[in-house]
């Protein structure tokens, strides 16, 4: 049983000390850290809603590609997109590891597909550099690249772009 | 002078030609000269000799028979007579001129009977008495001259005491008074007569044999002159003569106007010989120093009895050479004209012909001194002579005419040559490198050869031991067929294991199945903790101060499900091992009962493979025998090979010998060739 306590106390002071760097660094900000395109980049805790899934998408017609289509979240529907393409990045294929990164501002909210979700980090102002040219992702929606080279993602710019809204009329 | 003569042919010629005709007449003409000198000389002193053998023979017999005349006269009654009965009155001394009693008549009738007496005698009796001077008798008691036949001063002197006492009447008295015998006396001079005289004296006895006088005659040279005189084809220049011992002559050379007797003095070596008694021929000086041809000789008048002389001459003969040799002269003087003629005509003659041998000969051998210095353009004209100069100059044409092709064909020749060796050089080298390529492509093949003949041995061994070998595979073909049958048996027993495992294994992959569904449900589930676990960090991120302890909670839960993941990780990488092993478990069973199967049908294959084998193996070993064989003959053939390669290695050094032989030979003709040229290009045609 003292092994036992052992390891658990081990595993507290493990985690205790994530969290004491997490507390601590009030000056940081909890980012979402997610990969992309085989690279990484991180959004604003604070944009984001929530992490879901991905089950199925129902694609949706007249919509541009980078449309995926809609999903199913708890009852609500939410569109998914594919920032890749806003964004510069190479297509990759949707993978069992992909989520679905649902992210808002005061204006919209919407699913932003990802390949992978790594999880929600803090980040040091200090660290975020403005070497942008190391990420694929075309400058403009890059406010920064941490040392741990993660792309920082504006969303604001993100989702203020006019290519994300959709207004297509079919005949 | 002489280099000229001898360079140049025609004076070469002239000379011969003057020499062949002047040596014979010079030689002959010397010859004949000399030869009919010495006989003309010879005939000359023997005709000399002769003359003076004829004439002193001719003038001793004179001499004799006057000497006996003498004598004879002696014995007379007249001369008995005068020594009688005539007398001079001896008180008459000497000195002045006696006269004797001429005058009275009993002496004139006496000497007129005498002298008749003596006159008839001398007529009768006597020869020649051209000569006879005057004869004397003289009274050998008194020494008066009692009678002379000429009556001179002498007659009636005394010649005891009177003043002819010393001359030779008076010796001639004396001596015939002693001796009793007749005698003569040389010529003197006579006082009474004043010419020379000789005397010759008989004694004038009485019945007794008493000495009563002498009778003496005298006589002059006239005889002996005429005896002495030279024929006529003895020449102008011939004289004998007599010479006495006071070297004066004693008869007249008929060349001679005045009388030379006793006063011409002929001394010389010839008379001085002859009065010593010698005798012989001689050419000699004269008493004039002109070589003359003399013969002489002693009188012998001493040794001759009867002429009582106590005195002798010698008798010479002398013939001027000058004239006796005249027509010796004469003939060499012609002879010599005739030379000199000859050799004029000699020289025309031979400078003409001469000139016409020796002009193309001269022209001809300028010609050929060009063509010897290598210019062969010289032109030579045809000789229109047909004799051997003519023949020497067309020959020569001929010849220089052939020279010119013979030297352009050489050229030609030599210019073929000169590119043939050098072919033949290149060619050599050639020869010389693919000889040597040869050679050693040979050695290689020598090698390969034994190469052959080793594998060969090593095959034929091999097949032997194959055969061996074969042998016992077939036995052990024989023990695998059995065994193959037993693997048969088993093969069966494992297909029926495998079976077995394959349902078991089967069984194994089906639980392992229901464990994946587990893993992935588990999986899920962490998944969706892991979600959850983001979502309410996200959640209290937002929630900021009040989220903290939300934070933490999500943290763990995180954690868990970071946990379990990872043992579901885990967990499904060893599921993954066993499903792993599993299929290969199952593959594994497959492919054993796959090869079981194979196996069986391989074993059965291989048992008839093995029969096969086995046939074949017999065929084989039979096969073998026949390698063996052939191996065999292949080595007898290899052998042979060799042997022949050999040769061909043999064959290849001495063709690179000959090469190299070959080669010097080439470099050599190339010299020869460029030799040649260097000759031929002397001669420009």
């Amino acid at each position: 049983m003292n092994d036992k306590n052992k390891i658990l106390k081990q595993r507290a002071k493990a985690l205790a000390r994530a969290s004491e760097t997490k507390v601590s660094a009030l000056a940081g900000v909890e980012f979402l850290e997610f990969g992309l395109a085989h690279e990484k980049y991180a959004i604003e805790a604070c944009h984001v809603r929530e992490v879901y899934p991905l089950k199925r998408i129902t694609p949706v017609p007249c919509t541009p590609p980078f449309v995926l289509g809609i999903i199913n979240l708890r009852g609500q529907i939410c569109s998914v997109i594919d920032i890749k393409k806003l964004i510069g990045l190479p297509h990759t294929a949707t993978s069992e590891s992909s989520k679905v990164i649902v992210v808002f501002n005061d204006k919209m909210e919407v699913g932003i597909l990802a390949d992978d979700v790594v999880g929600v980090r803090k980040f040091l102002l200090s660290e975020i550099k403005d070497d942008l040219s190391s990420h694929k992702a075309k400058e403009e929606y890059l406010s920064g690249v941490t040392v741990e080279r993660v792309g920082i993602l504006d969303i604001g710019k993100l989702l203020g772009d006019d290519s994300v809204v959709v207004y297509e009329e079919v005949d | 002078m002489r280099s000229y003569m001898a360079r140049s042919l025609m004076t070469k010629l002239i000379g011969l030609l003057l020499l062949t005709s002047a040596v014979p007449t010079i030689v002959v003409g010397t010859f004949a000269f000399v030869s009919g000198r010495s006989a003309l000389e010879k005939t000359i002193l023997g005709k000399l000799s002769f003359a003076i053998e004829t004439r002193k023979a001719e003038i001793s017999r004179y001499l004799e028979r006057t000497i006996e005349e003498v004598a004879f006269l002696a014995h007379t009654s007249s001369a008995r007579m005068a020594v009688e009965k005539l007398r001079v009155p001896p008180d008459q001394s000497s000195g002045s001129e006696k006269k004797p009693d001429r005058d009275s008549q009993d002496y004139g009738k006496t000497y007129a009977e005498i002298t008749l007496s003596f006159k008839e005698f001398l007529d009768h009796f006597g020869g020649d008495t051209q000569a006879h001077v005057d004869i004397l008798v003289i009274n050998a008691s008194s020494g008066d001259i009692v009678y002379t036949l000429k009556k001179r001063k002498d007659l009636g002197s005394n010649l005891i005491r009177g003043p002819y006492k010393d001359t030779a009447l008076g010796r001639l008295f004396s001596r015939v008074s002693q001796t009793g015998k007749p005698v003569m006396v040389d010529f003197s001079i006579y006082p009474p007569s004043e010419t020379p005289l000789a005397f010759f004296g008989a004694p004038i006895m009485d019945g007794g044999g008493v000495v009563k006088g002498v009778l003496a005659l005298a006589i002059d040279a006239r005889r002996i002159n005429l005896i002495m005189r030279p024929t006529q084809e003895m020449g102008r220049e011939t004289t004998v003569y007599l010479v006495g011992p006071d070297f004066r002559m004693r008869s007249q050379a008929q060349f001679d106007n005045t009388s030379a007797i006793l006063k011409k003095k002929m001394e010389f070596k010839a008379v001085t010989a002859a009065l010593k008694g010698e005798s012989g021929t001689a050419i000699m000086p004269d008493e004039k120093g002109e070589i003359s041809l003399v013969s002489f000789a002693d009188m012998g008048l001493n040794r001759n009895r009867m002429l009582g002389a106590d005195f002798d001459w010698a008798i010479i003969a002398d013939a001027d050479v000058g004239e006796v040799f005249a027509p010796i002269t004469e003939l060499g003087i012609r002879i010599t004209w005739i030379g000199v003629l000859l050799a004029l005509v000699t020289v025309l003659v031979g400078s003409f012909s001469a000139r016409a041998i020796a002009g193309p000969i001269s022209k001809l051998s300028s010609q050929v001194s060009r063509v010897s210095e290598g210019d062969l353009t010289v032109d030579v004209m045809t000789s229109q002579r047909r004799d051997e100069v003519g023949e020497l100059v067309n020959s020569f044409k001929a010849m220089l005419n052939n020279l010119r092709e013979q030297t352009g064909q050489i050229v030609n020749g030599v210019n073929v040559l000169a590119s043939a060796s050098a072919e033949i050089s290149a060619t050599v080298s050639q020869l010389a490198a693919s000889s040597s390529e040869t050679s050693s492509a040979v050695s290689e093949t020598t090698a390969t050869l034994e190469q052959l003949r080793q594998t060969g041995r090593l095959s034929s061994d091999k097949a032997k031991s194959v055969a061996e070998d074969s042998r016992k595979s077939f036995q052990i073909a024989q023990a695998g067929k059995k065994a193959t049958e037993d693997t048969i048996e088993g093969m069966n027993l494992i297909r029926g294991q495998m079976e077995s495992v394959g349902e078991t294994v089967i069984r194994l992959s089906e639980q392992s199945r229901s464990i994946e569904e587990i893993i992935t449900a588990v999986k899920d589930l962490a998944e969706q903790s892991n979600l959850l676990a983001v979502n309410a960090a996200i959640e209290a991120a937002r929630a900021g101060e009040q989220g903290k302890g939300f934070a933490v909670v999500a943290e763990e839960i995180k954690s868990l499900s970071d946990q379990s993941k990872r043992a579901t990780d885990q967990v499904r990488t060893i599921l993954e091992d066993i499903r792993n092993s599993i299929s290969g478990v199952v593959m594994a069973t497959e492919r054993g009962s796959k090869a079981v199967e194979a196996g069986a049908t391989q074993s059965t294959q291989a048992g008839k493979s093995i029969e096969e084998v086995t046939k074949s193996v017999h065929e084989a070993s039979q096969a073998l025998n026949v390698i063996v064989a052939s191996s065999e003959q292949q080595s007898i053939g290899v052998d042979q090979v060799a042997l022949a390669m050999d040769n061909i290695d043999r064959a290849m050094q001495q063709n690179v010998e000959g090469n190299r032989q070959l080669q010097a030979s080439a470099r050599d003709l190339e010299d020869l060739g460029k030799r040649l040229k260097d000759l031929v290009e002397r001669y420009k045609a």
